[in-house]
């Protein structure tokens, strides 16, 4: 398991070498100077170039991108073009923020797709399924602004029991953070339950028709116990790889979220460095978001050995 | 250097409000005053609420509080640069140049080169350091140095470049040695250039975010997440006095206009800037809008090099647009048309030549077929990528092809600016925040000195010869406000630029909750100093 765990890492390398090459390029592609920016619209050509130069985007594209990706492997993720602050710091102070974004919506997620799924693959086909299966067309048809100025209409202005907008650190207040943590958590949460809830009833599905289960049943097992611990494990990998596909989308999500409900975090950087071509932001927001989808498909791959021990022999 | 000479100078243009002006009415009849000090009676002392906490959602960033950099330049968020730093010289809401930190000012010879400003006495900055020539000369000195290094912002750059030489005369006197004429110095000093940073502040070397933000305005900064809020406090040893301002000011940053809006209607802001189209929804919810107009504008730039080099195909565009039809349906009424570079009212709009350019297509279309283009022609259009800029393009690329002319629009956002500065496109569509110079709003937008905006140079000469005498007059001489005019009937006659409608800012707050801003007549934004939270507002 060891090697196995190991092999895999090291083959993280190269696709993250291969993840900065296209990133750094594809941001060349883009129209746009980023010198003109930093210096202003009324900016002379002479500032202009001053500012290239001490920017160093006049060196050759092979040079800068070698001492960029240079400067990631010493923890460097260069200077704002916007802020002239270290992005690795501005990357650190607003991450809190997306994590707990991401963490919440996705427990989220699984609160409401674990008994959902289990109470319509219990009796397929009946009313509870079908009201699961037409709520979780909802949840993945509706966009996330639609879904968040709806909340926020409803529950802020409306019922006036839910903040906003805005973000309280964690260890500011604890109970302060998840009043502010609701409404964008249930936002970029809703499209995460659904997709799990139909895969998970799709899953379990299969499984409550096999034989086995229905032994469960005759040994005289309640509902809970046979859905819980019979069914549930053995629906649990497909789930795990949709719920280990979902990184991307709530990383996505983010970046929408982040902007209704006015969240200093990552999406918003990104953004920001998107309208400012402020390439070092977008390069250390794209690198983080990158490792973090490739990181989570690895731990999506080791689980694989945590749920189905046939999968550890293979390995 | 005769005294008497830099005050009969200052008689002349420090205080404003001369009857050179073209509108006397405007002009600064309190101008000895702060500009917003010592206007409210006693009695009305507990009209304000001063422990109020002022919270205002702006939709554009403050990536740092050094009022010297590049980002804190044309951008829109004044708001906090305005509060924190009070500058050398004021505008009043007229436009007009009045006392700020330095009570006069002038120029000491004919050449227009030697420059003297008198400070006020009795200024601390927020750390306490006194105002004073040397706090001064270290704040000029400083813009020179970031200017030489290519980190300072535009309007600081052509300021300082501007300055051959900056010296203390005494303790509250600062001389300026300009390395060639240019009478719009005081308003130079009116905006960035004339905001001054405490002596220490500047001593520890820092700028941009990394900038100890300490000045000498009405509010401290006690905490600032660049990009996202600016934090500030009252500070109560202001030299026009403190009394009625709220406690706390905070300006927030918030790119959704929905959001904006939505934090005022459950109480998270106190106040928003809000988009034309959201009037009716704010007032629908119960929420007053407050409207102040700006001295900038929506229009079109255009570039001489090619067919709009013509000046029958120009006036053909000027006359193809229905500006009223425009602010009706697509600004939702919150404007009003002006077919020159001012808005109707500003001292400087030109009555004589309103309503020459008025929507008539039959004319467009013969002037276009005297210029040869009976058939039509096409023109390259640089349209930025945001939903206001679309609305206004849909509406007005179809009265262009009704009267033949096709736009070609390429879409691009705020960081392809430069191309077409770069003479890439015929025309590219803005909108214009304003500078609180007149002379110089002209200057970049229809001179070949403006380097972005007039990407074939002047479009008549007259522009360029007129504008260079100007710089040489004295401020308040009679000629230097008939050259205005001047210019700007001939930048209407000869359409050196496409103008649309005027632009205005609109604040939603709870009913009863806000008094203020104040105008300030440049770069899009409000002077929030004088913002007052009634004690009535619950």
């Amino acid at each position: 398991m060891l090697k196995f765990t190991l092999k895999r890492v090291v083959g993280l390398v190269p696709i993250m070498l291969m993840v900065t090459l296209i990133m750094f390029l594809l941001l060349q592609l883009t129209p746009g100077d980023p010198a003109r920016v930093a210096a202003g619209a009324d900016a002379s050509e002479e500032m202009v170039q001053l500012f290239r130069e001490r920017m160093g985007l006049d060196q050759p594209l092979l040079q800068q991108y070698g001492s960029w990706v240079a400067g990631l492997v010493r923890g460097d993720f260069g200077t704002s073009l916007q802020y002239g602050t270290p992005v690795s710091e501005m990357i650190l102070r607003r991450a809190p923020v997306t994590i707990s974004l991401t963490l919440t919506a996705t427990i989220l997620g699984l609160l409401v797709a674990v008994p959902a799924a289990m109470a319509a693959a219990y009796k397929p086909d009946r009313i509870v399924d079908r009201s699961t299966v037409f709520a979780t067309t909802f949840g993945i048809s509706l966009p996330d602004f639609f879904i968040g100025l709806l909340l926020v209409l409803v529950f802020a202005i409306e019922f006036d029991v839910l903040p906003a907008l805005g973000y309280v650190p964690f260890t500011e207040s604890p109970l302060r953070w998840s009043i502010h943590m609701i409404l964008p958590a249930v936002t970029l949460g809703a499209a995460v339950a659904a997709e799990l809830t139909r895969h998970m009833r799709a899953s379990l599905r299969d499984i409550v028709g096999m034989e086995y289960m229905n032994t469960a049943r005759v040994k005289g097992l309640g509902t809970v116990r046979v859905m819980g611990k019979h069914a549930l494990r053995n629906a649990a990998v497909p789930v795990v790889t949709v719920l280990g596909l979902q990184i991307r989308r709530l990383l996505g999500g983010t970046v929408i979220v982040e902007r209704i409900f006015s969240l200093d975090g990552l999406g918003s950087l990104i953004v920001q460095g998107v309208f400012a071509r402020d390439f070092p932001v977008i390069l250390g927001v794209g690198i983080v978001s990158a490792l973090t989808v490739v990181v989570v498909n690895l731990a999506v791959d080791l689980s694989y050995g945590f749920l189905d021990p046939r999968v550890r022999v293979g390995a | 250097m005769s005294l008497a000479l830099v005050l009969a100078l200052v008689a002349g243009c420090g205080g404003g409000g001369s009857e050179d002006e073209p509108d006397g009415e405007s002009a600064v009849a309190e101008g000895e005053d702060a500009p917003d000090a010592g206007e409210e009676p006693d009695a009305a002392e507990a009209e304000w609420d001063e422990s109020a906490e002022l919270v205002f959602y702006d939709s554009a960033p403050n990536h740092s509080m050094d009022p010297h950099d590049t980002v804190n330049d044309n951008n829109n968020a004044q708001a906090a640069p305005i509060a924190v730093y009070d500058r050398l010289i004021d505008l009043d809401g007229g436009g007009q140049i009045v006392p700020g930190l330095a009570e006069e000012w002038g120029f000491t010879d004919d050449e227009l080169t030697e420059f003297e400003l008198v400070l006020r006495g009795g200024v601390t900055f927020h750390d306490g350091e006194p105002l004073d020539a040397a706090a001064v000369v270290a704040n000029l000195e400083r813009m020179i140095e970031l200017s030489e290094a290519g980190e300072a912002g535009a309007n600081v750059d052509a300021a300082a470049r501007r300055w051959a030489s900056v010296e203390a005369v005494d303790d509250m006197r600062v001389r300026i040695t300009l390395a060639e004429p240019h009478s719009s110095l005081p308003y130079d000093l009116s905006v960035q250039p004339g905001m001054m940073i405490s002596p220490a502040a500047i001593a520890a070397e820092r700028e941009g975010a990394e900038l100890e933000p300490i000045g000498a305005g009405p509010y401290k900064v006690v905490g600032l997440t660049p990009g996202s809020v600016v934090e500030m406090e009252r500070f109560d040893d202001y030299w026009g006095g403190a009394e009625g301002r709220p406690a706390t000011f905070e300006v927030h940053y918030v790119p959704e206009a929905d959001t904006r809006l939505n934090a005022v209607r459950s109480g998270a802001a106190d106040v928003a800037l809000i988009e034309a189209r959201q009037a009716d929804e704010a007032e629908a919810g119960g929420l007053e809008v407050e409207r102040k107009d700006l001295v900038g504008i929506w229009f079109t730039m255009i570039n001489s090099d090619g067919p709009l080099g013509d000046p029958a195909v120009r006036q053909a565009m000027m006359h193809a647009i229905d500006r009223q039809a425009i602010v009706d349906n697509v600004m939702f009424g919150e404007a009003d048309v002006t077919e020159q570079l001012f808005p109707p009212g500003y001292p400087y709009y030109n009555e004589d030549v309103a309503g020459s350019r008025d929507y008539d297509p039959e004319l467009a279309r013969e002037l276009l077929a005297e210029a040869g283009y009976e058939d039509g022609l096409t023109l390259t259009h640089l349209l930025l990528n945001t939903p206001e800029y679309h609305r206004l393009s849909e509406a007005f690329s179809e009265m262009y092809a009704a009267v033949g002319i096709t736009l070609d629009h390429t879409v691009g956002d705020v960081s392809q600016f430069a191309s077409f500065g770069a003479g890439e496109f015929d025309l590219l569509t803005s909108r214009w925040g304003g500078r609180p110079d007149p002379l110089n709003n002209l200057g970049v937008t229809v001179t070949s000195g403006g380097r972005a905006y007039v990407p074939g140079g002047a479009v008549d000469p007259r522009l360029d010869e007129l504008h260079e005498e100007a710089l040489g007059l004295q401020f308040g001489d009679s000629r230097h406000t008939e050259i205005i005019l001047e210019m700007g009937a001939i930048a209407t006659e000869q359409a050196a630029l496409l103008p649309i409608a005027t632009r205005r800012n609109l604040y939603a707050y709870q009913p009863g909750c806000l008094d203020g801003p104040g105008d300030y007549p440049a770069q899009g934004s409000d002077d929030w100093r004088q913002a007052r939270v009634p004690s009535s507002c619950s």
